[in-house]
């Protein structure tokens, strides 16, 4: 059923709202009124919706391939299982929509507004949401299916209380993002650069981070528990007060990292280098250094009970006060 | 035509004058003709290097390279040549060059020049010694691969700076001091100190002095209190206990604060006594002196210079000396040494004006030193540089810049926009005494003046997520970017055009430009209300005006800028 646009208005403004399956394939509706429509199914291929008050409206299924959705209000719009691809929704809101299983691959959310978005298995591989706001949006993983974010762009982004629990961002960039307190539980961050980006507080337990790039970044606070850290660039971070039990980070680089009072039992450091590192009072029990680097790092009064210190190097490290392998403490 | 378009990359080198200013003010006709003298040699090498000179005023000169080898090359061979003349030089005939190169954008409308790769090298011409060169990561990795720095030249990685990485380039073997025109030799210790701060005493209220009082009349050495007392106040030293104990303590206390006004004096007072005083009398007046601090309005440190002055008051830093070579270091090469009622922040903010960088302070406290030829003073030295290292990095941005951008016209019409900045903005801040529940308020009156530039250094750094948030709760984001662009673009009508430009910028640069744009609410006010004026749907934009002017107040008053 094709349908022009004049038609659609016409028969809208007049009380219909029901356009199920409408064909309006290249139509220009910009600035067009159509709050509460439901367009189902529809298909909106290439429309122009510039600046369109979308609110409420039902788009499940619809096709918007391509569609130029710029500054469209689509607030509280039910766009799940739509094909959004390569669609422009540049400084669209989208606030508190519900885009579960939508298609968005390549598309532009350029400074978009995203909050309390319901996300879950939303593909936005390769899509551009740098500066986006996606405060408290929730991209959880649901039974098999998980959110694909991989390569996609999120520079300032706003992350912060978002869920990503189970996504994949591989590869993503997340340069100066705020992602404070947002939940990575068991995302694959593999790649990533964070470059910049605001983690305090942030939940990563079990994420796979596997040459992330995570230099200068402030983690204090995060937790990190039973993550993959291995080859994972982190100079200069702070990662005070992080609780890190069980992590790999075999090879990480950690030069001049700050890890005061972390949380690092039973942990794996092989090959690490942590030069320089401040490991003032933090708990490393049982934790593995083989082969670590701790060239010039401060353990003072750290506990190191039980950890496999052997091989590690320990040049010019200090170890005031810290409990050492065989419980004794270093003097 | 939107300016934004028409930039592009380039880099430039700025070089300028070291100690222009005093060197002005001793010998002007002198200095304006060593300044022609060694433009023309740098015209000439830039010149060699195909360069394109932007600018060049007695301020220094801006110019333009195609290439940032080249650039390099130039600044090289321009401070060799020139430290090798001034070593064949009298003093008076040498002036230092300091050199800043960066690649970035440059911005060329109707003759006018802007943009950060001028911005940014002449800050780093700025922070540079004599004779040494300050490059950016941009510059530093491209030349890094093709010249071969590290045989002739040491490479120092300064830190980041300007979101940049900042390296400094000097010759080997040459020592990066300025040249110094000797100083008078005066004795040092012949500086008068005005102990001019402190907290002036007021009239507290009745419930706070009279606790002062119980506390004291309760202490276990109350007697030797009031012996002490009665010994500062009447310079006599009474030894019968029975009449020490008749005496009537609050009209002791009363005496002594009437005597001395500000509680550094009291301090200094009573520990002078003491010190002459036979007996445990040390302890004593320092209980006197903690109870009568209550009764003083303790001002919390409201800046950084307010923290640097309590911290160099501390009795033990040796404060006397400190001050002494502050106060030196100000003045040191004029013929006298009035310190003119020069207070102890104006001397940390001369001082600062004086020495762009705390290198540059460093090396002229060490040719001071050896002036002074006093070894107690190297200590003070130490002292000082550490406290002063806090005052240092917050205002990396903030050197003597005004004069020279204003004399490079449209360098930034961000930053001239306003003098707003220039007022001070008057932060009333009540403090409040801490003890027995009483709270004795006095407003003080703080002026904070900043300048533009630390202003922008703060822009810089500010946190928007909050403000982003608070707008597009309310707005579509693009209308607040068509808005915002067409505001400091100058821009009427959205078009295509512009809604594929506004697509390379994030909105968090476009709020960004506009505080730097605009450093006044009101101002900012207008703009936006006159450009919503001027959109098909007004209403839309006028509704935006009001939601953005709103949530950027807040932000404002971060800054320090009033409504």
């Amino acid at each position: 059923m094709f349908m022009n646009p004049d038609e659609l208005i016409k028969r809208y403004t007049a009380g219909e709202v029901n356009f199920t399956e409408a064909n309006l394939r290249g139509a220009n509706l910009a600035g067009a009124d159509l709050i509460g429509v439901n367009l189902a199914k529809a298909n909106l291929h290439s429309a122009t919706l510039v600046f369109a008050y979308l609110t409420r409206t039902n788009l499940r299924s619809a096709t918007l391939i391509g569609a130029k959705l710029a500054g469209a209000n689509l607030n509280q719009a039910h766009l799940s299982e739509a094909n959004l691809s390569d669609a422009d929704l540049h400084g669209a809101s989208l606030a508190g929509a519900t885009l579960v299983n939508t298609n968005a691959a390549l598309a532009n959310l350029l400074d978009a507004n995203l909050m309390d978005a319901d996300m879950r298995d939303i593909n936005l591989r390769g899509a551009n949401l740098a500066g986006a706001c996606l405060r408290g949006a929730n991209l959880r993983k649901e039974l098999k299916r998980s959110a694909n974010l991989t390569g996609a762009c999120f520079h300032k982004a706003d992350l912060r209380g978002a869920n990503f629990t189970g996504a994949d961002l591989s590869g993503a960039d997340l340069r100066s993002a705020n992602l404070t307190e947002a939940t990575f539980t068991g995302a694959n961050l593999s790649g990533v650069d964070f470059s910049k980006a605001i983690m305090q507080g942030c939940f990563l337990t079990e994420a796979n981070l596997t040459g992330a790039n995570l230099s200068n970044v402030n983690l204090t606070n995060a937790k990190i528990e039973r993550a993959n850290l291995t080859d994972v660039q982190m100079e200069d971070a702070n990662l005070a007060w992080v609780i890190m039990p069980d992590a790999k980070l075999t090879r990480a680089n950690m030069v001049n990292v700050n890890l005061m009072m972390a949380k690092l039992s039973r942990s794996d450091f092989s090959r690490a280098n942590l030069q320089r590192a401040n490991l003032k009072e933090a708990n490393l029990t049982e934790s593995y250094l083989a082969r670590t680097n701790l060239f010039g790092a401060d353990l003072t009064d750290a506990i190191l009970f039980k950890a496999e210190l052997s091989s590690a190097n320990l040049a010019g490290a200090i170890l005031k006060g810290a409990t050492m392998p065989d419980g004794t403490v270093h003097s | 035509m939107l300016p934004r378009e028409s930039k592009n990359v380039a880099v430039i080198m700025t070089s300028g004058a070291v100690d222009l200013d005093r060197r002005m003010l001793s010998d002007r006709q002198w200095t304006v003709s060593l300044i022609e003298r060694d433009l023309n040699f740098i015209k000439e090498q830039c010149t060699y290097y195909n360069a394109q000179i932007l600018k060049s005023s007695e301020l220094g000169l801006v110019a333009n390279f195609n290439d940032p080898v080249k650039a390099v090359k130039c600044a090289l061979d321009i401070q060799k040549t020139l430290t090798r003349a001034a070593a064949t030089m009298q003093p008076r005939d040498v002036l230092g060059h300091s050199i800043g190169i960066h690649l970035g954008d440059l911005v060329v409308t109707n003759s006018e020049i802007s943009g950060s790769s001028i911005v940014i090298s002449h800050q780093l011409q700025l922070d540079t010694n004599w004779g040494t060169i300050h490059i950016s990561e941009s510059i530093y990795n491209q030349v890094n691969s093709v010249l071969d720095l590290t045989t002739d030249y040491t490479i120092n990685y300064l830190g980041e700076r300007y979101l940049q990485k900042i390296y400094q380039v000097i010759p080997k073997g040459f020592s990066s001091s300025i040249p110094v025109i000797n100083p008078l030799n005066i004795d040092i210790d012949a500086i008068e100190i005005i102990d001019e701060s402190g907290s002036e005493y007021l009239e507290p209220s009745m419930l706070l002095f009279n606790a002062v009082v119980d506390d004291l009349e309760i202490n276990e050495n109350i007697i030797e209190i009031k012996q002490l007392l009665l010994y500062i106040c009447l310079d006599k030293w009474e030894r019968d206990r029975s009449k020490l104990e008749k005496l009537n303590l609050k009209g002791l206390i009363q005496e002594l604060l009437e005597l001395t006004g500000t509680n550094n004096k009291l301090k200094s007072l009573i520990v002078e006594t003491t010190q002459t005083v036979e007996g445990e009398y040390t302890l004593i007046g320092e209980i006197i002196i903690n109870e009568f601090s209550k009764l003083y309005p303790k001002s919390e440190p409201q800046n950084i210079y307010d923290e640097v002055i309590q911290s160099l008051e501390d009795i033990n830093k040796d404060p006397i000396r400190i001050k002494r070579l502050l106060f030196y270091l100000c003045k040191y090469d004029l013929s006298n040494l009035d310190t003119n009622g020069l207070t102890l922040s104006q001397a940390i903010k001369e001082l600062q004006n004086l020495y762009p960088s705390l290198e540059i302070l460093r090396s002229r406290m060490k040719q001071a030193l050896t002036v002074i030829n006093k070894p107690e003073y190297a200590a003070v030295m130490e002292v000082l540089i550490d406290e002063l290292s806090a005052i240092y990095p917050a205002r990396s941005l903030n050197y003597n810049q005004n004069t020279f951008l204003e004399s490079l016209p449209a360098l930034s019409n961000n930053q001239l926009n306003n003098q707003l900045n220039n007022q001070p903005s008057h932060n009333q801040i009540a403090t409040t005494v801490e003890p027995n529940q009483t709270t004795n308020e006095d407003i003080l009156k703080t002026s904070n003046v900043k300048s533009d530039k630390s202003i922008d250094a703060e822009i810089a750094d500010l946190d928007l997520f909050d403000l982003r948030l608070n707008i597009i709760k309310y707005l579509s984001p693009l209308r607040v970017k068509i808005l915002i662009f067409s505001t400091l673009n100058n821009v009427t009508e959205s078009t295509n055009d512009s809604i594929s430009a506004i697509r390379t910028y994030e909105l968090d640069d476009l709020l960004r430009d506009l505080f730097y744009a605009y450093k006044s609410p009101e101002k900012l006010e207008t703009q936006l209300a006159n450009t919503a004026k001027q959109f098909k749907d007004v209403d839309e934009y006028e509704q935006a005006t009001s939601v953005i002017m709103s949530a950027v107040i807040p932000i404002y008053k971060i800054l320090g800028i009033e409504a």
